[in-house]
């Protein structure tokens, strides 16, 4: 046994080896996609061709449900709404996640005490968040409009209570979460060799200079997957929608995921749900696909320079 | 290769450790799984959704004890139903793992009988219940629970509306309270909240209005509409909808006038909004019309001033009446065990957990008429300061009998999906009157026909 | 300080944590409450076992940063060091399976496992931890994709397989990243709420996190309570991560590695 399986791997290119090697290691992974994931993605694919209730049968409808979303006024608004979050977040949230790394990477004081400030926000989550923020949007008495005042803007916004202000307030509340991205960017920095600011040193770089020659490059792999991640995530934007405001005031904050979440858990059409899902990926998809065929053009592995 | 392949074996080796791991340093409850189905001793479980939040103490000690002691061959589990319970319970439900009883009220009943989820408990009412039993729930909670043909389940508990109001705010702006015996109507009840905001702004109090009511609340925009002759719906097939009537304008048009042309309501964002008393407690309004919960609001609000309740006032046309709720208990009815499951509602429903638990626990008003004098002396018993607070008001609601289920449309789906963003836009962003809601009216009785 | 903008909302949180309900909505903000008021602490531990809670918790937490850790660095390893046929595509398929909304797949995932008789344990809670998920996967990618090449070469030459270089090369450099992945998996099993709502349906098997839930019935709101209950979730992942950065994020000291 021994001798053949040895005589056969020897025998056996480095590719093919390769791709037994790489099989493996990602089997974890392999195994919950086969028997989680994809037979979920596969489902509900399928019955956004039905018509169901999951409950009481399956009436097939071919891309009836397809026509409905794409005729549905409300499913423009809200992909009106998500877009507008994403657009304006996913960019704003990446810049100040970045400025903060880069700050808490620095000799200050109490560094530990100033990097959990940042961090500890994306944590409080779900209703603690969504009360919190209910308090600090309050157009009269909440901590913002309050601290507008101090600068001298007396007539703040009403924020949650205003068809133009509610999508903003909830921008806020996303970046009041930077701190998980940020985690991810000092993680990067440490990353990156000491060697080459010396050579920096060495050409004469100022530290602006060696931030975008050295520090920049270096973190485009973090870039690329806070950036990825992002636009991902904000597409899917919907337990503050949801506990928040409910998606008004008059559908300001209606995003799509709240749409769906609607039309299956409250109205019984997982079918019509699974439809606006598909369309919200493919939209996320999409965006993605542009992310990731551009990305060979500024993001810098450090791996793969002998390649 | 050898090597890698021998590692790999080890590295899943390791995987599986760490998961024999995780079970056997598991705590407690991880490990004993097996005993969750059925009970030690042969006993029926059956499975019961609380809604009850953090008082599900008092429901497994009551029916873990008291109940078992009278049907020793019945196990209740009591399972909890946090927020999100919906999805919990749903997803349940398609799994065909759902619990036997659970709790829910008017528009979910509606969506879920029309799916026959539900089970219709009239057969046991007719075989098990005396007249004199049924005739002890209150005529609104039992006609309400009349869901498409079928019986629904049992009520649970009863919220009614009223007129909160902050007795020491009353005496420091020097305006008289609210009669108690409710002989008031609308134009007494505007000058009443112009008097207290004119008052406070003479103090140089800007943060302060009249009252409070949440007219862009879909259970509670109604009843005002109702008081002016409006409906929201035809009652019989809940097919047209008949907010573009001058009466239901009327009723409409009052509410916004408060809110947006004379500001002696409060706006939404002038307080914070969610519940009434964080509108009340940081003394930003004297009245709030909201539900009744004495325990839960004395203790809100009964450290920081004396509060009282009224009725609302009578509207114009001599109509009075507020949305009573009809929360209840059902069984679903993929329930195994539907025999059993009964006799835990019927006991839940029964006078000893209503008063124990409903009112002894959660301090919530009970479903039966004849427990409603004790409720008032437990709840007194139960929190000393409630004696000077008018609970009997809550009798009176009862007994004149003005209280009434929230209306329904016949596709609630369609009718919601336009009238919600509609109340908001009105009563929440304001800049548009109720003339608004006359188009809207149009479309949302398009919307049933198809 | 722009630090300053994110705390407000946290010491206003911690300060109305020690208000009595009627206090919390004072205008102008108190910063520092009149009276130091413990009962919302209590109120919570009153009701529920919250002790049980913890210890649930902290099980579920531990455990799966080590299943998470594990699965997660094998297979991103795989995906950033290994050139296998249609890595490219497998990869695509990885990113995409956290584009469509956790909400449609739900239920399908949840019948699954009730069909295996595993609803109301743990194991939906555990077992896809140790499988690990997109998210992780990538996120070790690209540190490992950082990692310069020519170690893995040198390692090979002096004849080494593939899971030596994981073992002996790869890990010992990514010691950040690794503490990173170990303090968002410590936060978002900490906080997870959503699978131990619909797997679990014991009272005495609850988490933090859906314990918190119960405190919010239909008939009322503490603002005061809900901070004081959010202030006793977030005070473990406050220490875990204050510590844990310490350790694994040093700061102006950049490690060196040299190819």
């Amino acid at each position: 046994m021994a001798v053949t399986s040895k005589a056969s791997a020897s025998r056996m290119s480095i590719q093919a080896r390769d791709n037994i090697a790489g099989f493996l290691f990602i089997a974890p992974w392999l195994i919950h996609f086969v028997f989680l994931i994809a037979g979920a993605m596969v489902f509900s694919m399928g019955i956004s061709f039905f018509k169901t209730d999951f409950l009481t049968g399956f009436e097939f409808v071919g891309f009836g449900n397809w026509r409905d979303m794409f005729q549905d006024e409300l499913f423009w608004k809200a992909l009106r709404v998500t877009s507008y979050y994403t657009f304006v977040l996913v960019p704003a949230s990446v810049i100040l996640a970045l400025t903060i790394a880069v700050l808490m990477n620095q000799k200050v004081k109490a560094l530990g005490v100033w990097r959990t400030v940042y961090y500890l926000p994306s944590v409080v989550q779900g209703v603690a968040v969504a009360v919190l923020w209910g308090y600090v949007l309050n157009p009269r008495f909440g901590l913002l409009n309050q601290g507008l005042e101090l600068i001298g803007i007396d007539d703040g916004p009403r924020w949650l209570f205003s068809e133009d202000w509610a999508v903003p307030g909830f921008i806020l509340m996303g970046l009041w979460g930077a701190g998980g991205a940020m985690l991810l960017y000092l993680a990067g920095l440490q990353g990156i060799p000491t060697h080459l600011y010396e050579a920096a040193d060495l050409d004469g770089a100022g530290s602006v200079r060696k931030f975008f020659a050295v520090t920049i490059p270096m973190l485009t792999p973090t870039i690329y997957f806070n950036v990825l991640i992002s636009i991902i995530a904000s597409f899917q934007v919907f337990t503050q929608a949801l506990i928040l405001t409910a998606g008004g005031p008059n559908n300001a904050t209606l995003t799509l995921v709240l749409l769906l979440y609607r039309e299956g858990f409250q109205n019984f059409q997982f079918g019509y749900a699974s439809a606006i899902a598909w369309g919200l990926f493919c939209v996320t998809f999409i965006f993605a696909i542009l992310v990731v065929r551009t990305s060979s053009t500024w993001v810098h592995y450090e791996g793969e320079t002998n390649n | 290769m050898e090597l890698t392949r021998r590692h790999f074996l080890k590295a899943t080796g390791l995987v599986g450790a760490g998961l024999a791991l995780a079970a056997c340093a598991a705590p407690a409850p991880a490990g004993d799984e097996g005993d969750s189905g059925q009970a030690a001793d042969d006993a029926t479980v059956v499975r019961f959704m609380s809604r009850s939040g953090a008082n599900i103490g008092g429901y497994e000690d009551t029916l873990g004890n008291d109940f078992r002691e009278e049907f020793p061959n019945i196990q209740v589990q009591v399972e909890p139903a946090p927020e999100g319970w919906i999805d919990l319970l749903l997803t349940q439900m398609v799994a065909g793992t759902a619990p036997d009883i659970f709790q829910a009220w008017g528009n979910i009943f509606f969506n879920w009988t029309e799916r026959d989820l539900i089970l219709d408990v009239q057969p046991y009412v007719d075989g098990f219940m005396s007249v004199e039993d049924v005739a002890d729930f209150n005529e609104f909670q039992w006609t309400g629970l009349e869901i498409l043909g079928i019986r629904a389940g049992l009520p649970k508990y009863i919220n009614l509306m009223t007129v909160t109001v902050n007795k020491d705010l009353f005496a420091e702006l020097e305006v008289e309270l609210p009669p108690e015996d409710g002989d008031w109507n609308h134009d007494d009840y505007a000058a009443i909240a112009d008097q207290l905001t004119q008052a406070a702004r003479a103090q140089g109090n800007e943060d302060f209005w009249g009252a409070w009511y949440p007219a862009w609340n879909w259970d509670r925009f109604w009843y005002r509409v109702d008081m002016f002759g409006g409906s929201v719906v035809d009652e019989k097939y809940g097919l047209v909808c008949q907010l573009d009537t001058p009466e239901s304008q009327a009723g409409l048009q009052w509410s916004w006038d408060r809110m947006w042309a004379d500001n002696t309501f409060a706006q939404p964002g002038q307080v914070e909004n969610q519940w009434f008393h964080n509108v009340m407690n940081p003394g930003f309004v004297a009245m709030a019309e909201s539900g009744t919960y004495p325990g839960n609001t004395d203790r809100a609000l009964g450290e920081n001033f004396s509060w009282d309740m009224r009725h609302v006032p009578v509207g114009p046309t001599g109509i009075r009446k507020v949305l009573g709720t009809s929360d209840a208990w059902s069984i679903t009815k993929q329930s195994q065990v539907p025999d059993e499951a009964w006799e835990v509602l019927n006991y839940v429903a029964g006078p000893h957990f209503q008063r124990k638990v409903v009112v002894g626990v959660e301090g919530i008003i009970p479903v039966r008429k004849s427990l409603i004098a004790s409720f008032i002396d437990d709840m007194r018993a139960q929190r000393p300061s409630l004696a000077d607070v008018r609970l009997e008001t809550i009798a009176e609601i009862l007994d004149w009998g003005y209280a009434e289920d929230s209306f329904w449309f016949k596709n609630s789906n369609a009718a919601s999906e336009l009238l919600v963003p509609a109340l908001e836009k009105v009563y929440i962003v304001g800049d548009v009157g109720p003339e608004y809601l006359i188009d809207i009216a149009a479309e949302i009785t398009e919307a049933q026909q198809s | 300080m722009g630090g300053l903008i994110f705390l407000a909302p946290l010491l206003w949180m911690l300060s109305t944590s020690f208000k009595p309900e009627h206090q919390v909505y004072n205008v102008p903000i108190e910063w520092i409450p009149e009276t130091f008021d413990y009962q919302n602490y209590i109120e919570g531990w009153r009701y529920l076992d919250f002790p049980q809670f913890y210890i649930n918790t902290t099980y579920l937490t531990v455990v799966n940063i080590f299943g998470l850790l594990l699965s997660s660095s094998l297979v991103a390893f795989g995906f950033a060091r290994i050139r296998f046929w249609g890595r490219e595509w497998i990869f695509l398929v990885l990113l995409s399976t956290m584009m469509l909304p956790q909400q449609v797949t739900m239920i399908p995932i949840y019948v699954f496992w009730s069909r295996l008789g595993f609803v109301n344990t743990y194991w939906p809670l555990i077992i896809p931890e140790f499988l690990t998920n997109a998210f992780n996967v990538f996120l070790l990618r690209q540190f490992f994709m950082s990692i310069n090449l020519e170690l893995d070469d040198a390692a090979r030459i002096d004849g080494a397989g593939w899971l030596m270089i994981y073992a002996r090369v790869l890990m010992p450099l990514s010691k950040p990243a690794l503490g990173v992945l170990a303090i968002m998996a410590f936060t978002w099993n900490w906080n997870n709420f959503l699978y131990p709502l619909i797997y679990i349906n014991e009272t005495r098997k609850y988490t933090v996190a859906i314990g918190l839930r119960l405190f919010e019935t239909q008939q009322s709101q503490y603002m005061a309570e809900t901070m004081a209950m959010t202030m006793v979730a977030l005070i473990p992942v406050l220490l875990v991560f204050y510590l844990a950065q310490a350790r694994f994020i040093q700061g102006i000291v950049i490690t060196g590695v040299k190819g």
